[in-house]
């Protein structure tokens, strides 16, 4: 299931926060609009009976569950996704954020095409996709292409 | 695995480097080839075991792990070829023997594996890769001419001079493939990619070892047991260690 949810860029913190309570047992979440030291409580209360791994993209935080991998080292990022996944046993959700983050440090045509190709593995790899975008993030061109590219779109 | 490993590598170690069978030559040979072969096996060993637990919905990267198990099976059955060569047959560095033909085959399923692995990963732009190759055919082409015309020029051109000259175009084309693979994670200190700059680290000492071999059995200065050998053999603990971090990866450890 790949899923879009158009937010407003005040709101997104909180989407997250809920999508993050909704998803599978093991989590592979991706920040890039604020740093894992920002959500910790949350997330450690969240992630109290589950598998949960972040790729940090905001501020260098290593320890037993979180990375860091620059933003604009798109490559990379889907690299530590793939491999955090392997690390689990059964489905996986991998929710990002905030899509805001990631097009700051790069193009939007290079972000595009970076989450058509998550789009696509995700189906191969079987796990639950979540993208958060702040309407105002994208090119409208870019966020009508996200929204046929999704199973779900929600606002 | 890694444990015995470990002790096999640094008994191999003292053996390359304490001369201790000096006034056995024979004996020498074998125990050398014996290391390769012990080590070459727990490499691929620990290969079946990676790959028997890999999770079927990474489908490129599982048939790169194939291929690399396959690369290993041939550099395995290479190795053994090579000592029953020069220790049942009695045939000095047997270049252009079997092992050969399986080691070449073994070179052909690395490469496919790399570019599997390469598949895995998002590219923005397959830029970076075109320049690599372009580099890597001119340097690897004038290598490979300069040695063929110097052979030639020499009279010396024999099918096991061949067959070195064919591991200098294996060598560039798996180095441009490694540098592609793992350029984007040589710089983060992340332990999701210390398998790949293993792995990495490990085909270039195969690369650099290949030259050098190239260039000792060239002039009759290789034997088996050599000092030189220590690269032969950090190639296959790497994949020792390639296997135990991904194992690791798995296991959630």
């Amino acid at each position: 299931m790949i899923k879009l949810i158009l937010t407003s860029g005040d709101k997104a913190r909180n989407v997250f926060l809920d999508e993050i309570k909704h998803s599978e047992k093991n989590l592979v979440s991706v920040l890039s609009l604020k740093s894992f030291a920002v959500y910790k409580s949350n997330l450690d209360k969240a992630c109290s009976s589950r598998n949960c791994f972040f790729i940090d993209t905001v501020t260098e935080e290593y320890n037993d569950n979180v990375v860091y991998v620059p933003a604009s080292n798109l490559t990379a990022i889907s690299i530590a996704i793939n491999q955090a996944q392997q690390s689990f046993s059964g489905k996986t959700s991998v929710i990002f954020d905030s899509i805001s983050g990631l097009g700051v440090n790069n193009d939007q045509a290079i972000l595009m095409k970076f989450l058509l190709f998550l789009i696509r593995k995700s189906r191969d790899w079987g796990s639950e996709l979540v993208l958060i975008l702040p309407e105002e993030a994208l090119e409208k061109k870019y966020v009508e292409l996200l929204k046929q590219s999704c199973d779900e779109v929600r606002k | 695995m890694a444990k015995i490993a470990i002790v096999v590598f640094v008994l191999h170690l003292v053996f390359l480097f304490s001369n201790v069978f000096h006034d056995a030559p024979n004996l020498h040979n074998i125990f050398g080839n014996v290391f390769i072969v012990v080590l070459s096996s727990l490499a691929l060993i620990s290969v079946i075991f990676v790959y028997a637990k890999f999770p079927e919905n990474f489908p490129s990267e599982k048939r790169g792990n194939l291929f690399v198990l396959l690369g290993m099976l041939l550099f395995l059955i290479g190795d053994v070829m090579w000592l029953v060569d020069e220790i049942f047959l009695n045939n000095k560095i047997p270049i252009g023997g079997f092992a050969d033909l399986f080691w070449n085959v073994g070179y052909v399923c690395f490469i496919v594996a790399i570019i599997m692995f390469i598949s895995f990963s998002f590219r923005a732009s397959n830029k970076i890769l075109y320049w690599l190759m372009t580099v890597g055919v001119l340097i690897g082409g004038y290598v490979l001419y300069s040695d063929v015309s110097e052979d030639l020029e020499l009279g010396s051109f024999t099918l096991s001079h061949a067959i070195q000259d064919v591991y200098i175009l294996y060598d560039f084309i798996v180095l441009i493939l490694i540098i592609y693979l793992v350029w984007p994670m040589i710089l983060n200190r992340n332990r999701l990619f210390y398998s790949w700059i293993i792995l990495a680290f490990g085909f270039l000492t195969r690369v650099v070892y290949d030259r050098i071999f190239a260039n000792m059995s060239e002039y009759g200065t290789y034997y088996t047991g050599h000092p030189i050998d220590l690269l032969y053999i950090v190639f296959y603990m790497c994949v020792v260690f390639v296997s135990l971090t991904k194992f690791r990866i798995m296991s959630n450890d």
